[in-house]
């Protein structure tokens, strides 16, 4: 699209700049207060993922038997765990984990899931179709969290497993998401234009489909993204996550457990970072969609 | 129509408040055992570290959900003192004499007259020792048959003398009819009776009976009327199964169990006995646990001596001694210094002393050619004593290079895949046993030990010397304490050379009593308190 206006049609002052950059800044303008400020949360935190190297203070590994259970200090600004490890650094880096397993895998599981889900409604009613929506239902049983267990007791436990893990559990819910999506525009008019046309099905799909259902999909992508915070971490919490001593939040509650009573904030603060990232997710999510259908509000 | 109303029920906010509590008290009372948590008269309460029960069978049962139920139930020919272990502090129990032949190979036990079985089942006689000791030699299901293999015949000449003839001469034969494990006898006429039913209901001669049990939930002792040594005093023992230390202690601190195991961590113990009313008593029971990590060899590069010792000289003993506090003592031989043949760090050469020294250890590796460290991948049991015992090497390794990949996993499948598969190419073992060299030496280090052999035990590092089983052979049958005690240093000296497994230290069983609880024997302060089923014995003298 281009803003240059149409010869003839005098340049109105009052009519707003299109564009990528003026177009999303008005749309973040129109957001609501709380969707904002989950925004910022969520953008906090993964800055903080990206620049963890640089916020360390300590060696999140490293153990010193003489500094355990310590309080907060200038040296250790939220203390150390029980091996006097420093609980700022091992939170930090933890985020970096955690944040990056469940986006990245959340990312994967929604492409594929995009592209398949795209297909099977194209074809809808054909055997493609029959056979997706049939792994889907199957898939669909089991709870996240129970497909991500399941999936982590076959592979083992560890990063690239936990990853797998997780997007294998959502792949089902992304893939049927975008199969009702694109099943709303297939039956448009021009879908069947183009078609008329003599448009390749890939075409159609990639040109015409594609584009068409994205938004929808970044939005529930982001939705589930909190969820995918919940798996990690709990997997990582039954052990079956990151294997010690890289941190990861669920490990660090895990392990913060046996000094609960002489020094909880080992446990604590993962607590409270989870808490913060899935609130601000849900925050900003709830907002945009809100924004996207007015009429859905406090529905 | 007759007009039946239905009378629904009709809530208040202060009945819905009310509802609310009620349901709030029910699932925290269903978060813990209930089984008689009431305080009663008389009734010892004991929280076991365990989720269910295995089997009461003293002759096969090993485990410490186990043992200290059989203690309570069982009695042997002869009996450790408490708060002894060992063979001078042996007394007599159902024997009340016994003579030894010189040559020590015949050995006559003189039993006491009217000790009687629990329930109805008759008095204890010679018949019951001898069927006894022949199902712990020949049964197949016994776990202590090589123990006793040495018994070559047992007579009776009369119902209250026991007459027992062994193969090759043993000076410290009694240990093995003293009440612990074989040493307990069991009754002849209810094993026939009961057959299979005797492994979950067992009739012993001790001073509690058993009762009743509840599935992952409790067993239930009670007072033995016709003890010889007169009534006990308590009532009623019920053993309830806690398995997860949070809520084992708080339980202990609300003051609904009367004793638990505690954790081994000083600070984990100072926090629950400043947080239960009115304090409590916390006593590091012994024989202690050796602690030790055995290096296989099948497994490069530690088939090669250099990184071995590098691996030993990576280990720094104090970091142990400061996350454990004084429930851990650093050792530097496999036997702790505490039972009979352990060494003191003074009684090892200098050269055999694998003291904590970083560079060393790179420069052994260096030599070794592994000047740049090398990555291992091993096994690791989830439950924090093994754990955290790992956790604190792991660092230390890596310290020199040597990255270490932990596959931890729950503690069952662990014993399983060390034992049953042979993983692990680092395997931390904490064994408790009679304080005496031979019987670690025996399960750790003799070539018949070794994990992949048939007559494996615990011998993970699957190491074999036949000059260790040598010096071992001529300890066992060594007359003079003193004697026995050379060959046992002898044969650990060749483990310290060879270097198969690395001694790190000797960690002490806690347990935690309320104030009010009475061992009735008298627990001197300061001095250690040793007992052999990982918790305390019980008298008919014990008292709440």
């Amino acid at each position: 699209m281009t803003s240059v206006p149409e010869p003839g049609t005098p340049a109105s002052s009052s009519q707003p700049r299109t564009g990528f950059w003026p177009n999303t800044l008005r749309f973040i303008a129109r957001l609501p207060l709380t969707a904002k400020i989950g925004g910022v949360m969520v953008l906090l935190m993964i800055l903080v993922a990206i620049f963890a190297p640089l916020l360390l203070t300590h060696d999140p590994t490293t153990q010193s038997m003489i500094r355990r259970n310590q309080g907060f200090s200038a040296r250790n600004w939220l203390g150390t765990d029980g091996f006097g490890r420093d609980v700022y650094s091992r939170l930090v880096l933890g985020a970096r984990y955690t944040l990056a397993i469940t986006m990245t895998s959340l990312v994967i599981a929604a492409a594929l899931g995009t592209f398949i889900g795209l297909a099977a409604a194209y074809n809808r009613g054909g055997k493609l179709d029959m056979v997706v929506v049939w792994l889907i239902d199957v898939l669909m049983t089991f709870p996240t969290m129970i497909l991500g267990v399941i999936v982590v007791a076959v592979l083992g436990p560890g990063l690239t497993n936990v990853g797998l893990a997780i997007c294998i559990a959502f792949l089902p819910r992304l893939t049927r998401m975008a199969r009702g999506v694109a099943l709303s525009i297939v039956a448009n008019d021009y879908i069947e234009a183009a078609r008329a046309l003599g448009a390749s099905r890939l075409r159609i799909i990639l040109r015409h489909l594609l584009p068409n259902i994205m938004s929808e999909m970044t939005a529930i992508t982001a939705l589930w993204l909190g969820t995918g915070v919940q798996v990690e971490t709990s997997l990582s919490f039954l052990g079956l996550g990151v294997q010690p001593p890289t941190p990861s939040w669920g490990l660090m509650i895990k392990e913060g457990i046996a000094t609960l009573y002489i020094n909880p904030w080992p446990s604590l603060f993962p607590v409270m970072a989870i808490l913060f990232v899935i609130l601000g997710l849900n925050l900003l999510v709830d907002g945009i969609q809100d924004n996207k259908t007015p009429g859905m509000r406090d529905a | 129509m007759t007009g039946k109303t239905l009378a629904l029920p009709t809530f208040d906010r202060r009945d819905l408040l009310k509802l609310a509590g009620a349901t709030g008290a029910a699932a925290l009372s269903g978060l813990l055992p209930n089984a008689a948590f009431a305080q009663k008269a008389g009734v010892l309460r004991v929280g076991l570290n365990a989720r269910d029960m295995g089997l009461l069978h003293p002759h096969v049962a090993t485990g410490s959900n186990d043992t200290p139920v059989i203690d309570s139930i069982f009695s042997g020919l002869l009996a450790y003192t408490p708060p002894k272990v060992s063979i001078d502090a042996i007394q007599p129990d159902l024997a009340e004499r016994w003579e030894a032949s010189d040559d020590r190979k015949t050995y006559t036990f003189h039993l006491r007259k009217g000790a009687k079985w629990h329930k109805g089942y008759g008095e204890v006689t010679a018949e019951d020792v001898k069927y006894s000791l022949e199902w712990v030699r020949d049964n197949p299901q016994s776990t202590f048959r090589t123990i006793y293999a040495n018994i070559e015949r047992i007579d009776t000449p009369d119902p209250y003398t026991v007459v027992i003839s062994l193969k090759t001469v043993d000076p410290v034969f009694p240990i093995c009819v003293t009440n612990w494990q074989g040493g307990y006898i069991i009754c002849k006429k209810a094993i026939e009776e009961l057959g299979d039913k005797y492994k979950s209901q067992p009739i012993g001669s001790g001073p509690f009976q058993f009762e009743s049990y509840r599935p992952k939930e409790s067993v239930t002792l009670s007072a033995n009327p016709d003890y010889y040594a007169g009534k006990p005093k308590l009532n009623q023992v019920v053993f309830s199964y806690i398995s997860d230390p949070t809520s084992a202690r708080f339980a202990f601190v609300r003051r609904e169990v009367d004793v638990i195991q505690g954790q081994p961590s000083e600070e984990w113990l100072a926090e629950v006995v400043k947080a239960t009313p009115g304090g409590a008593v916390v006593d590091l029971l012994g024989p202690t646990r050796t602690v030790i990590i055995h290096m296989k060899k099948s497994v490069k590069p530690l088939d090669n001596l250099k990184v071995r010792q590098a691996i030993a000289h990576a280990i720094n003993r104090e970091d142990y001694v400061h996350f454990f506090g004084r429930v851990f003592l650093p050792t530097y031989a496999a036997v702790p210094p505490e039972y009979f043949g352990g060494l003191t760090k003074e009684m090892i050469p200098p050269e055999l002393v694998y003291e904590f020294d970083p560079d060393k250890s790179k420069k052994l590796l260096a030599e070794a050619g592994f000047a740049g460290g090398f990555k291992l991948e091993t096994v690791v049991s989830e439950r924090s004593d093994y754990l955290n015992l790992a956790q604190i090497a792991q660092e230390q390794l890596a310290n020199v290079g040597i990255k270490l990949q932990m596959n931890i996993m729950d503690h069952g499948s662990w014993v399983a895949a060390i034992i049953k598969d042979k993983k692990g190419s680092l395997v931390w073992s904490t064994a408790s046993r009679y304080p005496s060299a031979d019987t670690l030496i025996r399960e750790f280090f003799l070539c018949a030990a070794d994990v992949t052999k048939p007559t494996g035990v615990q011998g993970f590092a699957e190491y074999c010397n036949a000059d260790l089983d040598k010096a071992y052979q001529a300890g066992i049958a060594a007359f003079e304490p003193a004697e026995r005690a050379k060959f046992f240093k002898e044969a650990q000296l060749l483990q310290l050379k060879d270097l198969p497994a690395i001694p790190i230290g000797a960690m002490a069983t806690a347990a935690l009593r309320q104030r009010h609880v009475d061992l009735g024997y008298k627990v001197e302060e300061g001095k250690s308190l040793l007992s052999l089923p990982y918790m305390y014995h019980l008298t008919q003298n014990t008292t709440v």
